[in-house]
């Protein structure tokens, strides 16, 4: 999965740095973003990006709206929610059921790493699968 | 003549109309005496109907009052009880507790009964456990019963008691479900605030590894904040979970099919520890209305204490019947057993007398049961092992959630 693009999203200027250092250890490209709006930016111009990870809760644009701005746009790209709140209590109940990896915070970047690798994976063979769905 | 008969005239004329007007006044006199009288006499039954109404309606209030009230003379004994006290209690009639006195039978705080008897209103709420009441009552299980006990005064005498109880048994819970509620919007709102620090604590620690910073101990040292950052955040984790109980769903469940997958979930773990697990199972127990995952949580607790309980390995013994209007499930171990200063304090939050517990798990385990109006009690023996029961109320049906 090395040279794939993950886009960071997260208020907490610390924990962007930390995932950057970490997945660029890894051999990942990383862009950094710290709101929704400006991921939301980064996505519109049209960069590539394999893979998301969301800081659920951060002032401005959080991570609700941003998911469903994001499937607006129509593209196909897994998202990783991170979370401090292991009840997602706070979280919009018509985006909960759509949030299908969520990680809470401490994660431990090993176990990050691992459902990264599972869900870039699992879409580089899906997307056939999908296309296949589709057609009948 | 003429004179005359006009004196006679007159005099006719005039005698009776004197004699008229006077009698005429006394008529009116003795009428409006009369009418008086009428009124007094009205006045005298409207009072007495006022009387015998207000004493209806006092008797009315005294029967009808949802709050149990009991009269007592000075010495403390009852002589009379309105409906709502029998209820309470769950008494028959009077004639059951003809023998009861406020200053002995009442569980009267030490100390209160000098503060009534110079005129002190006292409250106290006390713990009932009607299964073992020590008299014939048609209630169960536990409630807890609010007194209050006011002094009755004639002319600043104080001429007998009156003892009010009320079942608060609901009221508890209600307040007790608000202040977990409460309880889960702060630790929500802490555990946001907490974990972005923990998660740069532990990625920074995580990375410095990877990155193989320093020396062996150095990265020792690396090792224990990393694992430490993990720790705080499970206790943040079951701490959520324990003020968050009771907002679930419940659906009717067969407690064999669950206790199965429990056990095979374990299955594995309990091998490699040397523990033999039994079952002892009735063939057809019945149905009970749970949250499958919490009661899972429930025996995953249980069953881990009882394999702590036992480092050399044993038996637990699973056992489950029905028993009245209850599931009875015990876990028995033939661990170290508790000492009864530990048994007491089991369900305390952050009680645990392991080095790397949280000491919420049975505290966990306790408001679960709690919600499912089912019970959890421990008996243990140090040297014999422990034995769990718990008890699911069958065909329990709340509203979900």
């Amino acid at each position: 999965m090395r040279g794939k693009n993950i886009l960071v999203i997260d208020d907490e200027r610390q924990i962007v740095e930390i995932l950057d250092n970490f997945l660029t250890l890894q051999g990942f490209k990383v862009k950094k973003a710290y709101d929704g709006q400006q991921g939301l930016d980064i996505l519109k111009s049209g960069k590539q990006v394999d893979l998301i990870i969301l800081d659920e809760k951060m002032p401005g644009m959080g991570g609700t709206v941003f998911f469903k701005e994001v499937k607006k746009l129509e593209i196909d790209v897994p998202v990783i929610v991170l979370t401090g709140s292991v009840t997602m209590s706070q979280i919009d109940h018509s985006v909960k059921k759509e949030y299908k990896h969520i990680l809470v915070k401490p994660v431990r970047l090993s176990e990050l790493l691992e459902l990264m690798n599972k869900l870039l994976a699992s879409k580089a063979k899906g997307r056939s699968g999908r296309k296949a769905k589709k057609s009948k | 003549m003429k004179r005359k008969k006009s004196a006679a005239k007159k005099k006719t004329k005039k005698i009776p109309r004197g004699i008229g007007q006077k009698n005429a006044k006394i008529l009116k006199e003795a009428d409006s005496l009369l009418k008086s009288l009428i009124d007094k006499e009205k006045e005298i039954i409207k009072t007495e109907d006022a009387l015998v109404e207000s004493m209806r309606r006092f008797r009315d209030l005294f029967e009808q009052s949802p709050i149990g009230v009991g009269i007592n003379d000075t010495k403390g004994e009852v002589l009379i009880v309105n409906k709502a006290y029998l209820e309470i209690f769950g008494l028959k009639s009077f004639a059951d507790i003809t023998h009861q006195n406020l200053f002995s039978d009442l569980r009267l705080p030490p100390g209160d009964k000098k503060r009534i008897r110079s005129g002190h209103v006292v409250q106290y709420e006390s713990e009932y456990d009607f299964n073992n009441a020590g008299f014939s009552t048609s209630r169960e299980g536990t409630r807890y019963i609010l007194f209050t006990i006011s002094p009755l005064f004639r002319e600043k005498e104080i001429i007998g008691y009156m003892v009010q109880i009320q079942d608060s048994t609901e009221r508890r819970k209600v307040a007790e479900s608000q202040r977990l509620a409460q309880l889960g919007r702060l630790l929500s709102d802490m555990a946001h605030e907490v974990n972005n620090p923990l998660m740069i604590i532990s990625g920074r620690a995580e990375l410095a590894l990877l990155e193989g910073v320093g020396d062996e101990k150095v990265r020792d040292i690396l090792s224990v904040i990393l694992d430490q950052c993990f720790f705080a955040k499970s206790i943040i984790q079951r701490l959520l979970k324990y003020s968050r109980i009771g907002k679930v769903e419940k659906r009717p469940v067969d407690m064999r099919k669950a206790l199965d997958l429990i056990i095979d979930i374990l299955q594995h773990h309990f091998k490699m520890s040397n523990i033999v697990l039994k079952k002892d199972l009735e063939p057809d127990l019945p149905m009970v209305t749970v949250n499958e995952k919490q009661i899972q949580e429930v025996f995953m607790n249980i069953l881990r204490n009882s394999a702590d309980a036992m480092p050399q390995g044993g038996i637990i013994t699973i056992s489950a019947m029905k028993e009245k209007d209850f599931l009875r499930i015990d876990v028995r171990d033939t661990g170290e057993g508790m000492v009864p200063e530990v048994l007491e304090r089991i369900f305390e939050p952050f009680f645990t007398t392991r080095q790397k517990g949280t000491g919420l798990g049975l505290a966990v385990c306790h408001t679960i049961m709690q919600e499912h109006s089912g019970y959890l009690s421990y008996k243990s023996k140090v040297g014999e092992g422990t034995t769990a029961t718990i008890l699911l109320p069958i065909g329990y049906s709340p509203a979900s959630y």
